[in-house]
């Protein structure tokens, strides 16, 4: 029987807020993308810096025309 | 309630406040496809969108390969830095440049469930012969259930966790040998978290104690006396 081994890999981009935008395979033949804002708190008096999440822009190698049924889930 | 926009090597913008234009976006766009998160439901600051996830599908199979090396841009707005007002607005930028890690398999897919199911047959990996440079050191949790682990070759940490297990350490520094009662030696650290302990070691004391019962709390008979205070790893026996 053959096997495909799935695999997932991060990005974390540096910011005040920050965020981690982590991409993952699935048995389905489908990415899933989880984007989740990162602060570090540096001591005391640093608050949290909190945004709203409001758009996601990328790029892709092959160049995609037509996204069967992309769909966001609100967390 | 949400907006989409595909279109290779174009997009900029989704809906009117959702753009990557400006510099920062210019560094690393036009991008191929640009997500608007949600139309406007409520007040600045009351109705934040912090963590999301969408599921990207297309006419054939994807991997990451399609990802790999290309450009993300996030466009925030009412951001509160260190806490100061909801004012501000951050575009954020970065190339998904990482290592793609194994994540499970499709016909064999993860479980921290070690028994093997109903009937366990629980492996024993044996010594073999070590490789140079490699560390066999493991930490293992077991995780719920009834389960046999062993610790193989290298000085483990092993947790048992939910369930009654057979912890085995292993046959180098893994083993724990009684001789004639007066020394002992351990290999590894044993954690039975779930109260069926059954050796117990009194730092204060010395005592090295074997509770019949399991419970870590029935009577128990002292079968060492060691210094008090020890760290029970291998390099102190």
């Amino acid at each position: 029987m053959s096997s495909t081994s799935l695999r997932a890999v991060d990005l974390l981009i540096q910011g005040e807020p920050g965020a981690l935008v982590a991409v993952s395979e699935t048995p389905e033949g489908t990415l899933t993308f989880r984007i989740r804002m990162t602060d570090v708190i540096n001591g005391a008096v640093d608050a949290p810096d909190i945004a709203d999440l409001r758009g996601l822009f990328f790029t892709y190698r092959m160049r995609l025309c037509s996204p069967a049924s992309p769909s966001l889930d609100r967390t | 309630m949400t907006t989409y926009l595909v279109d290779a090597n174009e997009v900029m913008q989704v809906e009117n406040d959702v753009t990557m234009s400006g510099e920062v976006g210019k560094s690393v766009g036009p991008f191929d496809v640009g997500r608007d998160r949600v139309r406007h439901l409520g007040e600045i600051g009351k109705d934040d969108i912090r963590e999301t996830s969408f599921t990207l599908s297309a006419s054939k199979p994807l991997s990451l390969e399609s990802v790999l090396q290309q450009h993300f841009g996030l466009r925030l707005t009412s951001v509160g830095n260190n806490g100061d007002g909801r004012e501000l607005s951050l575009k954020l930028t970065g190339q998904l440049t990482g290592t793609p890690k194994v994540i499970g398999d499709t016909t064999n897919p993860p479980s921290d469930d070690t028994s093997g199911g109903d009937n366990p047959t629980p492996q024993d990996p044996g010594t073999g012969a070590p490789l140079p440079g490699v560390s066999y050191d493991d930490l293992i949790e077991a995780g719920d259930g009834n389960d046999t682990i062993y610790g193989g070759l290298g000085d483990d940490e092993m947790q048992g966790e939910g369930g009654d297990d057979l912890i085995i350490g292993g046959k180098d520094n893994g083993t724990l040998t009684w001789n004639g009662g007066v020394s002992v030696k351990i290999g590894d650290n044993l954690y039975g978290k779930d109260g069926n302990d059954y050796i117990l070691y009194d730092t204060k004391t010395g005592y090295l104690r074997y509770v019949a019962d399991g419970s870590g709390k029935g009577a128990s008979v002292i079968v060492a006396k060691l210094k008090p205070g020890l760290a029970l790893t291998h390099a102190d026996f």
